[in-house]
């Protein structure tokens, strides 16, 4: 009984001290790992805050296509979205870093109305390629950007000759050549690298170049001019798609304004009139739900384009 | 006694364990303070770099630019023909740009300023193309304002030196 009661003998401030003691501890544990988790999302959205304004800069340019790459602090992850509402759709850029052999998770997704980012829907690595083009219908409608992770590498066997010089000014980038994810020719094509052919139905990506089409992994993917061949080259079919509706919303909008220039200069006494074939590009763009519906436009577009270059009074 | 010696010692402790806790919380305090300010200077850098791409990319876009409509490339040439069909349909744009305000000033010739609408372009000086809450200019670049000029002896491109002003 004595030794029971010698057992239980513990002081009060010991209990106290005991209790209070874990209660601090326990809360700077969750202090401590809520300010890391923050930390990791702050250093997240940076870095895709980074990102954007790199887009921003090549979306800018005047050239044909650009090449630009970049290089992130730890192995990261470009999660792309697109959603179709609104008047011009919006694009979504999230994040995530690699700390500790787990994912960063919950970080900020950056969202634009502006911007058309054609990648599979994850993509992986640490140093990414970005390459802008813009997409014309008949005239500049964006700036697309296509985003491929260095360890992911495209190799190009037979593509028309324009195709090949335009890769080819891709080459004289300073980007150094290990870090290229674009080969050009077969006797170039690394171990690992996706070929993409354009007269053969054998490889990963085959090209019908003078039908507007390419199939890969079994999906049919329709385009209409280099910039959106280009684009479901390097995306996943659903982002492909969506952003493309996207792009269609934007001409849409767009044609409206050529419309206002074209009543403008007719006013003015400029007699030639663009609004037949623009209100049918309109029309196009309105009614638009299927890629494959390109096979159906090109001679409006390249009528439109001849009228255009050839015109006193140019509206693009 | 004993109880009083005891009841002492768990006050000391109480007070001791009080002071801990704020010394800790006021160290944490005093970390997290300073990380913010270093992020604090990090998004002012990082969105006055955006702002600055930002005025180039609307230059730039195919809503202002002008092409090749006036020969050739040009980097920050607007379409003045093309931003009067754009205030027409600035509602469709809403906040496409995701800006507060966004305006184009020609600087030259300096005059009375003069809203343009359909019924003074092109003897006006000031396009209002979108105002969310008032005007701020909290970022400016030059551009070339080009538009189409009749005469009689023919069609010439007019291009003057301006402004695009946007409120972030």
């Amino acid at each position: 009984m004595k030794n029971k009661k010698a057992f239980l003998d513990i002081s009060f401030s010991w209990i106290f001290a005991l209790i209070v003691g874990a209660i601090i501890l326990g809360g700077a544990i969750y202090g401590v790992s809520k300010f890391t988790h923050s930390a990791e999302s702050i250093s997240a959205v940076k870095g895709a805050q980074e990102i954007t304004i790199l887009f921003d800069s090549l979306e800018s340019s005047f050239e044909l296509i650009e090449f630009k790459s970049f290089t992130m602090p730890v192995e990261s992850r470009i999660y792309t979205s697109c959603d179709l509402n609104g008047n011009f759709g919006t694009q979504g850029i999230k994040l995530s870093e690699k700390i500790k052999s787990s994912w960063s998770q919950d970080t900020q997704e950056i969202t634009s109305q502006n911007r058309y980012l054609f990648s599979d829907k994850i993509s992986e690595g640490k140093t990414f390629n970005i390459i802008s083009k813009p997409f014309e219908f008949p005239f500049k409608v964006a700036s697309l950007i296509y985003v491929i992770p260095s360890n992911k590498g495209y190799c190009f066997v037979d593509a028309p000759s324009n195709i090949k010089k335009e890769l080819n000014t891709l080459n004289n980038s300073k980007v150094p050549l290990d870090q290229r994810s674009i080969r050009v020719g077969e006797e170039n094509c690394g171990v690992g690298d996706k070929k993409v052919c354009f007269d053969s139905s054998s490889c990963d990506i085959s090209v019908n170049y003078n039908q507007n089409y390419l199939t890969k992994s079994g999906d049919t993917y329709y385009f209409e001019g280099d910039a959106l061949m280009f684009a479901a080259i390097f995306s996943d079919k659903g982002i492909y798609d969506c952003q493309v509706k996207r792009l269609m919303k934007r001409t849409y909008s767009l044609v409206n304004i050529y419309l206002e220039k074209d009543v403008l200069l007719s006013q003015k006494g400029c007699s030639t009139s663009f609004a037949l074939e623009l209100s049918q590009v309109q029309n196009f763009a309105d009614n638009f739900d299927s890629t494959e519906k390109f096979l159906n436009l090109g001679y409006i577009l390249r009528e439109l384009e001849n009228k255009n270059r050839y015109s006193e009074c140019a509206l693009w | 006694m004993v109880n009083k010696i005891g009841q002492m010692k768990i006050q000391q402790m109480a007070f001791m364990l009080i002071a801990i806790t704020l010394f800790f919380v006021l160290v944490g305090l005093f970390v997290i303070s300073i990380f913010f300010s270093g992020l604090k200077k990090e998004v002012a850098i990082s969105q006055e770099k955006d702002a600055l791409n930002l005025v180039s990319k609307i230059a730039n876009s195919p809503e202002f630019s002008c092409g090749a409509a006036y020969g050739g490339q040009k980097v920050n040439c607007i379409d003045l023909d093309k931003i009067m069909g754009l205030i027409k349909n600035n509602e469709t744009y809403g906040n496409f740009w995701k800006v507060k305000s966004l305006e184009i000033r020609k600087i030259y010739p300096v005059e009375e300023e003069i809203i343009c609408n359909s019924q003074n372009y092109p003897e006006c000086n000031y396009f209002k193309i979108y105002s969310k809450g008032g005007i701020s200019e909290d970022q400016s670049s030059f551009a070339t304002l080009c538009r189409k000029e009749f005469e009689i002896n023919g069609i010439y491109n007019k291009c003057e030196i301006g402004k695009i002003l946007i409120g972030s």
